[in-house]
């Protein structure tokens, strides 16, 4: 019955057209045997037509009567089906919910996973050049996560060649202690260069300088648009002022601009200093992010990143991968942030690519 | 002359088309609006393009139906004919056609 109906919708649209020809048709016709007619009347041709014409009334008015007459019809048998419908479902309250509740679901799932396509595949990252944004990673083993080594990073680091920035991103929490409150906030501890890798500039004050992520530097934290609105009433001031994380007193030197980053968890952002038991190449533990320089592709930033990896291998197969297996599987790898594979709005993701080993 | 003749009077097109087709058999539109001016003897001022609305109208009620027919002219046309719902609302037409020209002929009277 409801297949009957939508095909009927369907056909409507479809006679609609097949409709006006006809009726176009049918006019022609008329016209003529008019004409006709009033010749044998004794009309002149041309007289004959125009009384044909006349005869025959405003001929476009005439059209829209037609298809009003249709349309008509039409809403009728829309409200008829409607009403047929309730009264369907009525009649059986049962099958009603389960229809609508699956309804519900089906459009609810599809607006969900729309939602996260749209994000994670469409929608450009809101940062400046976002295709140059990559994620570095170890090619996954079986023993091994495919974080990465302090070591390693800095071994990254130096490739200046293909990176503009590169930067660390390890989660943390803390307890933060603004007034009488205290509540535990979310953050990232982050390489000096974090902010250069998205592009983003401090709406006050400024982001990390060179070296505020090496031993003995001022302990210092910048703040998420939002931590400033919220913990701190916007305070203009808010430079002068210091931030407790765990008992540790950081000096503020910056808040974010309202926007993209205002949508991570994170709420504070501080340096990671590496200890010295952290600079082995053993504890596999970092995630990298980095920005290429203008005009490296990421095939030669890969190519590249193969070269030094083949230039370090002796000396981190001996120490690090002992084992045969490894050995011959391990290598490195990245991956653009922006194709296809990896995060939204600095919110990372997930890795949906298995991309091939170098 | 065209001082004298009167519009199709307000809902009886249908029914003039009905009748006619029901006393005339299958028709095409030219001939069913002929028809109705030649029944009228010029009294009735008659778009003749009015008939065509008045036609789809009947057949989306299903009071007649329509077949591809070829007119005296060679052309393909449609054909237009009563169904049995037709007839059976033709004379229901009829009914109340009488019964309201006999209310208000009554009222004439009554107040002349």
């Amino acid at each position: 019955m409801k297949l009957r109906f939508a095909a009927g919708r369907l056909l409507a649209l479809v006679r609609k057209r097949r409709l006006d020809r006809e009726l176009d048709g049918e006019i022609l016709a008329h016209l003529e045997m008019a004409e006709i007619h009033a010749m044998a009347a004794g009309l002149s041709p041309e007289d004959a037509r125009r009384e044909a014409r006349r005869g025959f009334g405003g001929i476009e008015q005439m059209k829209e009567d037609h298809r009003a007459q249709r349309s008509v019809r039409w809403a009728e048998n829309l409200l008829r089906d409607v009403r047929y419908g309730v009264a369907a479902l009525a009649r059986d309250p049962g099958f009603a919910a389960v229809t609508i509740g699956l309804l519900a679901l089906g459009i609810g799932a599809n607006t969900a996973v729309f939602s996260i396509v749209d994000a994670v595949l469409l929608k450009p990252l809101p940062f400046p050049e976002p295709e140059r944004m990559v994620r570095l990673w170890e090619a996954p083993t079986p023993t091994l996560h495919n974080n990465t080594t302090t070591l390693t990073f800095l071994d990254w680091k130096r490739q200046g060649a293909i990176f503009e920035a590169l930067s660390v991103e390890e989660p943390v929490r803390a307890a933060v202690a603004t007034g009488a409150d205290a509540a535990r906030l979310s953050g990232k501890l982050v390489s000096a260069d974090y902010f250069n890798v998205f592009g983003v500039k401090a709406r006050i004050g400024r982001t990390f300088a060179l070296g505020e992520d090496q031993p003995g530097a001022t302990p210092v934290v910048v703040l998420s648009y939002s931590l400033w609105q919220t913990q701190f009433g916007a305070d203009p001031d808010i430079l002068k002022r210091d931030l407790a994380l765990d008992g540790e007193s950081h000096r503020i030197i910056g808040v974010l601009p309202a926007g993209s980053f205002d949508r991570d968890e994170a709420r504070f952002w501080k340096p990671l200093i590496f200890a010295p038991d952290e600079l082995n190449r053993g504890q596999h533990w970092l995630h990298v992010i980095g920005r290429l320089r203008a005009g490296v592709s990421i095939e030669q930033a890969r190519a590249n990143m193969s070269m030094l990896r083949a230039g370090l291998g002796g000396v981190i197969r001996k120490r690090i991968w002992p084992s045969r297996w490894t050995r011959s599987r391990s290598s490195w790898f990245t991956i653009p942030c922006a194709a296809r594979s990896t995060w939204r709005s600095e919110r990372f993701c997930w890795c949906c690519s298995s991309p091939a080993q170098m | 002359m065209s001082e004298h003749k009167t519009d199709v009077p307000y809902g009886t097109l249908d029914l003039l088309i009905l009748k006619t087709l029901d006393t005339m058999g299958p028709m095409h539109g030219y001939r069913i609006a002929r028809r109705i001016e030649q029944v009228a003897e010029n009294l009735l001022r008659l778009n003749q393009g009015s008939i065509y609305p008045a036609l789809m109208r009947l057949e989306e009620q299903g009071w007649i139906r329509t077949q591809w027919g070829i007119s005296e002219t060679k052309r393909k046309v449609k054909f237009y004919s009563l169904t049995r719902a037709g007839a059976k609302q033709l004379s229901v037409a009829v009914a109340n056609w009488e019964r309201s020209t006999a209310l208000v002929a009554r009222f004439l009277e009554a107040e002349s």
